[in-house]
């Protein structure tokens, strides 16, 4: 309980340091949840040449100085009560139409409207209010999906690893100091519930792989591979481990009655409902219209070129590889994962990153080390260990697939597109990991080890809040 | 848990506070009374020609009690600085500044301030009142445009020069909160009491609560012998 009020408290204090709109992309999905909310409608059709925000959104920002601020460290937002006040003034005289415009082109298009439509709630929650009242309760809609991805971690290892018993606190801490997922539990975009279901997913896969076929588990399993797709197209790859997940419970659970099997397919079923009747509410039925992955490019697809550009992501290029790309997982995966705030101009110390990558570095050496010491007590445990790395590899698989095709669609000048937050659906194994690595050192040597990460943790979460706060305010 | 684990996590806290934190929060820097129309973003300046007599203009500029100048960035195309002047006027409050030419190119260039007794909404003009032209840097990006409207003799541009405000003194980050949780509060709909109680709180509880959880959970683990409970610690 002591984590989940910090966790509560954290992320209530990023939604505070973070001025509207200063999330990564929130201008969209605020616009998006606005026109679902004002229009009934989603943003799939848009009409070229307008604006993605309506009226109501251009008032605010021009108030409240938002639009100049947007990843410009040397701009701050409005800082006198005169501009707050004027603000109020000229918003109460908006007609009720200056929210239902925003009909124009909107970057988050492609994404499904499950995460928008729990956003519709907190902001019909807030509809009398003004549109800083409506986002701020938008971000503290993300406060019990932050929660759960905790709580499940915690249940995750105290599952996977029973002792010690602060294993799973350990785990748990890890994921709740993690300071890009609180920033972010602070901010109004679908990463945080996309992570949700996973981490949700990864309980139930688990106990079911554990426990065998039960219909709630199955229900439930659906249900979230339902979800995961239905909040984001980075949902897509969560139906590898969802498959292999019942799959292996079928195998490993034989025989299987007949009627589990008729209330599997029945679940899969109704979870397809939702998720077909999306399918068949996009105009001309292409649901990631325009994003990398589906996109006609300018170059064809080439296996042995994406091959080089995966290696070249994580080694140093190899003499034969005739493809080159200055793409990396230290942009990606220590900057982007670990922090790197608002619209990514608030960062740490180069000095930081640079701990923050030979730490990571060496606890994935640390893991590999005590997977390799702990490899009997893990070879019982293979099929959980196969869902846990089908969902990494189909992750990481999807997220470099989709990269490597907006390489071939921009040319000779091609912009990263992976940012850290695309791995928070994995941050429950994250936390396991560290926990496992941790507890598999010798007991007065774990201990420390396992306080001084979380010390650390501490440290990183408070830099990053305190950075962020002086960055708008100060 | 043994104690000395959790000493050496409590004596990395106090370390890091001590080595960073500390020095961030008490180190004196320039200080910021509002960015109007903030300074381009490095990769998109552009510029502005101000010609001998010319006057831009920028409308609706707050300005706080704390404002002791106002700073734009100006060219001069290799040749000296010419002198600029500036005036500032809204519902009570008239102000006219001069700086003298003969500063570098692509500076800096600060107007001191005599700031209004309370917050106002300005219309700034700055004048080239040399003999060569100079240039203000701008940007013209759309969806970085800020709310002062911008004029050239009296004729709308597209393009914003950067604007801002500064304090009077170099103050150190730590100086500078009861100002800052003040800001945090506008255009929320909190006070700036819960802003303070929520900092205090989050500082408090990042600090305490997580090895404490960690203490917790391994000596509840001592005293039940090892049983794993099945509840968030």
């Amino acid at each position: 309980m002591l984590l989940l009020g910090l966790a509560a408290i954290q992320a209530v204090a990023w939604s505070t340091v973070v001025p509207a709109m200063q999330g990564a992309d929130e201008p969209h999905h605020f616009a998006y949840t606005q026109r679902l909310v004002e229009r009934g409608e989603l943003p799939q059709s848009a009409n070229p040449g307008t604006s993605a925000f309506s009226q109501e959104v251009d008032v605010a920002s021009r108030w409240a100085g938002l639009s100049p601020l947007i990843a410009n460290p040397a701009a701050r937002p409005a800082w006198t009560g005169l501009e707050e006040r004027s603000y109020r003034e000229i918003e109460q005289a908006l007609p009720d139409s200056a929210r239902a415009g925003g009909t124009g082109p909107n970057s988050a298009r492609n994404n499904p409207p499950l995460y928008y439509a729990w956003g519709a709630l907190s902001y019909s929650a807030g509809y009398e209010g003004t549109l800083f009242t409506r986002l701020q309760l938008m971000r503290l809609g993300n406060v019990p999906l932050y929660l759960a991805i905790i709580a499940l971690t915690w249940a995750l290892t105290a599952e996977l690893l029973p002792r010690p018993r602060w294993a799973r606190t350990l785990a748990a801490a890890a994921v709740a100091l993690h300071p890009q997922l609180a920033h972010f539990a602070g901010m109004y975009a679908p990463d945080v519930m996309l992570a949700a279901i996973w981490a949700a997913f990864f309980y139930v896969g688990v106990l079911l792989l554990r426990r065998g076929p039960q219909a709630p588990l199955l229900a439930a399993l659906a249900g979230l591979t339902a979800a995961s797709l239905l909040t984001h197209p980075r949902g897509i790859p969560i139906v590898v481990p969802a498959l292999a997940a019942a799959g292996l419970t079928l195998v490993l659970h034989r025989p299987v009655e007949r009627s589990t099997l008729m209330k599997l397919a029945a679940f899969g079923t109704v979870a397809a409902l939702p998720v077909a009747a999306y399918l068949l509410s996009i105009p001309d039925g292409n649901v990631i219209e325009g994003s990398a992955a589906t996109a006609s490019t300018v170059r064809a697809f080439q296996i042995r070129e994406f091959l080089a550009y995966v290696w070249q992501y994580y080694l140093p290029p190899l003499s034969f590889m005739d493809f080159h790309t200055t793409f990396g997982a230290d942009l990606a995966f220590i900057h982007n994962f670990y922090g790197a705030f608002a619209w990514q101009e608030v960062t740490f110390s180069p000095t930081l990153y640079e701990w923050l990558r030979w730490l990571t570095h060496a606890g994935l050496l640390g893991l590999v080390v005590a997977s390799f010491v702990n490899r009997r007590a893990l070879r019982g445990h293979w099929p959980v260990l196969v869902v846990l790395g089908a969902a990494v590899l189909s992750l990481f698989g999807a997220i470099h697939y989709s990269e490597y095709r907006e390489i071939l669609n921009q040319g000779q000048d091609p912009r990263p597109q992976i940012v850290g937050r695309y791995l928070f659906p994995l941050l429950p194994l994250f936390g396991l990991a560290i926990a496992f690595t941790v507890t598999s050192l010798p007991r007065r040597g774990a201990a420390a080890v396992g306080a001084v990460i979380v010390a650390f943790g501490s440290l990183l979460q408070l830099t990053g809040l305190g950075l962020t706060f002086v960055r708008f305010y100060a | 848990m043994p104690r000395s684990a959790l000493v050496l996590g409590l004596a990395l806290l106090v370390v890091g506070i001590g080595g960073s934190l500390v020095p961030f929060l008490t180190e004196e820097r320039e200080t910021l009374a509002g960015t109007p129309i903030p300074p381009p973003l490095g990769g998109r300046e552009e510029v502005v020609p101000i010609e001998p007599g010319s006057r831009i203009c920028l409308d609706s500029v707050a300005i706080g009690d704390n404002a002791r100048a106002a700073r734009i960035l100006v060219g001069t195309y290799f040749r000296a600085g010419q002198p600029l002047t500036l005036h500032l006027e809204g519902t009570d409050y008239r102000e006219r500044t001069r700086v003298p030419g003969g500063y570098e190119d692509n500076t800096a260039v600060d107007f001191p301030i005599t700031p209004p007794d309370a917050e106002r909404l300005v219309t700034a003009c700055v004048r080239n009142v040399g003999k060569r032209k100079v240039a203000l840097y701008a940007t013209s990006a759309k969806n970085e445009s800020a709310r002062p409207s911008v004029t050239l003799d009296g004729d709308p541009i597209g393009h914003e020069p950067g604007f801002v405000l500064l304090a009077a003194s170099r103050t150190a980050v730590i100086e500078r909160f009861p100002d800052a949780m003040r800001r945090a509060a506008l255009f929320r709909p909190v006070p700036p009491l819960l802003v303070w109680l929520l900092a205090v709180l989050t500082v408090g509880g990042v600090l305490a609560a997580p090895l404490a959880a960690l203490w917790l959970s391994a000596r509840e683990q001592g005293t039940r012998g090892g049983d794993p409970q099945r509840s968030p610690d």
